[in-house]
């Protein structure tokens, strides 16, 4: 089995869950038999686990689906919201940015309440690099700006505020994936208390 | 709940791959190979025939020495018994139609 065909497997076995994880083993061990590249096998039991995971979960599907857009619309909102009040002077560019900073943490806090454990900070990864990085691939596409440009040395407008408020990239993605982590993880800690407390 | 539904064709078509060699354990590449269904249809069809207990499965130790273990499938009584309340059923509206 290639590398990549043992990649898909660990994500086949993160959709299905623990109780499928003999069933995923089964394929792997398929896989394991087949003489030549076993790719194709793979990339249909990724399908099957997901279409299994759907049918038994069905707010996995709904949370993976509604998840990034649900993301996008809400630091769209939090972001055009403070925008506005930002250029009337109602309030402070330093405000204003660090409400775009803190606003994925409501969300990253409602999966920490929905999901746990390892599974909870693969989804969180997914929903992050998408978030954060699904912008900049759309610039690149619809608008032609290369995405180094949003790298380079002298970039310090990482959350497009004011050049007041200088934020390079490295700082910019780091205070995200904290702001992300924290959320996610007081999420999970209150779910748990909660059952603690109920059980 | 689920064992009243309705089995799909591809569902029976594997049961009745199993069901042409009752004793034997097949594997999924074996089960794959004769009904023609990829993994991505063949697993989910088999899981849940397992959940209704209409196959067995079990780990068999490989052939070849050095080889991980393989899940194989066998088909239960109650597998045989849906097999053929299934294809009775196919049958009835074209004798109904005939007499």
């Amino acid at each position: 089995m290639s590398a990549f065909t043992r990649a898909l497997f660990r994500i086949s076995r993160w959709i299905a869950g623990r109780n499928r994880a003999e069933w995923l083993d089964a394929m792997a061990a398929e896989a394991e038999a087949i003489k030549g590249d076993s790719t194709a096998w793979a990339l249909g039991c990724l399908w099957a686990a997901a279409k299994d995971r759907f049918a038994r979960d069905w707010w996995f599907g709904v949370a993976i689906i509604l998840a990034p857009p649900l993301m996008f619309c809400w630091k769209g909102a939090v972001f055009f919201s403070t925008n506005s009040l930002m250029e009337e002077h109602r309030i402070a560019q330093w405000f204003a940015v660090a409400l775009w900073i803190l606003s994925p943490f409501p969300i990253a806090c409602l999966f920490g309440q929905i999901r746990q454990g390892r599974s909870l900070y693969f989804a969180l990864a997914g929903l992050f690099i998408l978030v954060e990085f699904g912008p900049i691939l759309l610039m690149w596409i619809d608008f032609g700006l290369s995405p180094i440009q949003f790298f380079s040395a002298g970039e310090v407008n990482w959350y497009k505020a004011d050049p007041n408020v200088r934020i390079g990239p490295l700082v910019g993605i780091t205070l995200d994936a904290l702001v992300w982590l924290a959320g996610a993880w007081l999420g999970s800690f209150t779910r748990r208390r909660a059952t603690r407390l109920s059980g | 709940m689920g064992r009243s539904r309705k089995l799909s064709p591809q569902s029976l078509a594997v049961l009745s791959m199993l069901a042409n060699r009752p004793s034997d354990w097949l594997y999924g590449l074996e089960l794959a190979s004769l009904t023609g269904l990829k993994s991505g249809t063949l697993y989910p069809i088999l899981i849940r025939l397992a959940d209704r207990t209409l196959l067995e499965s079990q780990w068999l130790e490989p052939r070849e020495p050095g080889r991980p273990p393989r899940h194989a499938y066998r088909i239960t009584g109650a597998g045989l018994k849906a097999l053929q309340q299934a294809s009775s059923t196919a049958s009835r509206p074209a004798k109904e139609a005939f007499a």
